[in-house]
C-alpha cells in the first residue's frame, strides 16, 4: 500500500472508531440513558 | 414503500447465503442472477409482470416471518433483543471478512484505489455534494427511524452523545465494509490482470454478480460467501425492522390501535405489496421505484423538514439549548448554521439538479410507462404522508406533549 493510502485509512478508522469509543465511554461514565448504557422504555 | 422492495433484496441475500455453500451460481454469475434466479423478463411489462418467481418468493416470506416475529414481541422484547444479536454478529462478520480480504493477493491494489487521496477533489463542489448525499442516505435521515427509536429512549437521555454514537458507528461500519469489499475487488483485478476500476460495479451487480465471481476464485470462498451474504441479511433485517417500526408506531399512536393489530396490518400490507418485486419484471420495478423514492420522496421530505424547522418555525436555537441542557457535551452554533443554511441549500440544489436530469432523459433508459409509475409512487408517498399527518388522532394521549409545550 502506498504511504498516503495507509495514512488515510488509519486516519479514517482512528477518527471513526476512536470517536465511537470516546462517546461510549462518556455515556457509560455518566450513565445518562445513552443507547449504550440503558435499554428502551416502550 | 421502501420496505416492500428492501425486503426482497434481503430475501435474495438469504437465498445467496444458501447458494454460497455449493457455489450454485457456477462460472457465469450474471446469467445465474438475472436469468436462473430472478427469472428476469425481457421487458418490464411482460404479461402478469413475468409471473411470481418462487425462488425469490420463498426467502421473501421467510424474511417477513422473521420481521413479524420480532416486531410482534414489542420494542423491548423484540427489536432490542434482535439488535443485540444482529449488531455484534454483524461486527464480527465484517471484521472476519476484512481480515480475510486484506490477506488476499492483490488486496493492496484495492485498498490503494479506495484510500489514495485525490486532493484536487477537495476544491470540486460535486465531491462535497456526493459526500453529503451519501451520508444523508447512509444515516437514513428523514426515514422517521431516528424519531421513532429516540422516542423509546428514557425521557432525560443524552441527545448529543447518542447522535454522535450513531454517526460514528454508522460510518465506522461503512469503512470496515469498504476495506473488505475493496480488498476483494483488488484480488479479483489481480486474478484477471486488469485494474481495480475495471472490475468495480455498483448496487445489485456488485453484491450478487461480481462478488460471487470473486468467491469462485478465493480460497475458502464458500465460507466467506456464507459470511458475506449473512452479513447482508443481518444488516438488512435490522434496517427493515426499523423502517417497519416507524409506521407501526405511527399508526398505533394515531389510530389508538393495539400493537399487535398495527403489526398485523403493517407487515401484512407490506408483505403483499412486496410480491410485486418478486416477479419476472420485479428488478425493473425495484430499480425505478428505489430511484424515485430516494431522490424525490426521502430527499424532498428531508428538505421540507429542514425548511420547516430552520425557517418556518425558526426555533433551532431553542432546540440546540434543549439538546445541550440534557447532554454531557455541548454543540455549538455550527449546528444551527448546518440546519438553516447548509442542509436546505444542498438538498434544494440536489432536488433541482435531479429534476432537470429527470426531465431531459428517462432514468436508466426505461420506458415512459415505467418512469410514470416511479413518479406516481414518489408523489403518492408524499401525498399519503401529508394526508395522514392532517388526520386527527383518536388517541387523546397523542396531543399530551403538544399541550404541555403550549402551557409551558
Amino acid at each position: 500500500m502506498n504511504g498516503s493510502a495507509i495514512v488515510m485509512m488509519l486516519f479514517g478508522l482512528g477518527v471513526l472508531w476512536g470517536g465511537f469509543a470516546v462517546c461510549v465511554s462518556i455515556a457509560q461514565k455518566r450513565g445518562k440513558g445513552s443507547s449504550s448504557s440503558s435499554s428502551l422504555e416502550a | 414503500m421502501i420496505t416492500t422492495y428492501y425486503s426482497v433484496i434481503i430475501g435474495w441475500s438469504l437465498a445467496y447465503t444458501y447458494f454460497a455453500i455449493p457455489q450454485s451460481w457456477g462460472t457465469d454469475t450474471g446469467d445465474f442472477l438475472f436469468n436462473k434466479y430472478l427469472g428476469l423478463s425481457d421487458t418490464w411489462n411482460a404479461s402478469w409482470l413475468g409471473g411470481l418467481q418462487w425462488k425469490v418468493v420463498l426467502p421473501l416470506l421467510i424474511v417477513w416471518a422473521i420481521v413479524y416475529a420480532v416486531l410482534v414481541r414489542g420494542v423491548k422484547e423484540g427489536i432490542e433483543k434482535a439488535n443485540k444479536i444482529f449488531m455484534p454478529a454483524l461486527f464480527i462478520l465484517i471484521i472476519v471478512m476484512a481480515i480475510r480480504g486484506i490477506t488476499l493477493d492483490g488486496a493492496v491494489d484495492g485498498l490503494n484505489a479506495l484510500f489514495t487521496p485525490d486532493w484536487s477533489g477537495i476544491a470540486n463542489a460535486s465531491t462535497w455534494l456526493a459526500a453529503y448525499g451519501q451520508i444523508f442516505f447512509s444515516l437514513s435521515v428523514a426515514f422517521a427511524i431516528m424519531i421513532t427509536y429516540s422516542s423509546y429512549l428514557p425521557e432525560k437521555s443524552d441527545i448529543n452523545n447518542n447522535a454522535f454514537i450513531t454517526a460514528f458507528a454508522n460510518s465506522g461500519f461503512s469503512m470496515l465494509a469498504g476495506i473488505a469489499v475493496f480488498s476483494a475487488l483488488g484480488f479479483m483485478a489481480a486474478q484477471q490482470g486488469v485494474s481495480v476500476d475495471e472490475v468495480a460495479a455498483g448496487g445489485v451487480g456488485l453484491a450478487f454478480a461480481v462478488f460471487p465471481q470473486i468467491l469462485n476464485e478465493m480460497p475458502l470462498g464458500n465460507v466467506i460467501g456464507v459470511l458475506f451474504f449473512l452479513s447482508l441479511v443481518f444488516a438488512g433485517l435490522s434496517s427493515l425492522i426499523s423502517i417497519v417500526e416507524t409506521f407501526i408506531a405511527a399508526t398505533a399512536d394515531k389510530f389508538n390501535l393495539e400493537r399487535k393489530k398495527a403489526v398485523n396490518w403493517s407487515v401484512g400490507v407490506a408483505a403483499v405489496l412486496s410480491l410485486l418485486f418478486a416477479t419476472g419484471s420485479g428488478l425493473y420495478l425495484l430499480d425505478v421505484v428505489d430511484h424515485f423514492i430516494n431522490n424525490f420522496g426521502i430527499a424532498l421530505v428531508g428538505l421540507l423538514e429542514a425548511v420547516i424547522i430552520g425557517w418556518v418555525l425558526n426555533n433551532t436555537s431553542k432546540l440546540r439549548e434543549y439538546n445541550n441542557k440534557l447532554s454531557d457535551f455541548r454543540i455549538g452554533t455550527w449546528w444551527n448554521f448546518f440546519l438553516i443554511v447548509i442542509t436546505p441549500s444542498v438538498l434544494g440544489y440536489m432536488a433541482i439538479k435531479q429534476i432537470s436530469t429527470e426531465v431531459s432523459e428517462n432514468y436508466g433508459g426505461y420506458s415512459d410507462g415505467l418512469i410514470a409509475i416511479g413518479w406516481a409512487v414518489a408523489i403518492l408517498a408524499l401525498v399519503i404522508g401529508f394526508y395522514l399527518q392532517s388526520v386527527k388522532s383518536e388517541n387523546a394521549e397523542f396531543y399530551k406533549l403538544e399541550k404541555e409545550d403550549e402551557a409551558a
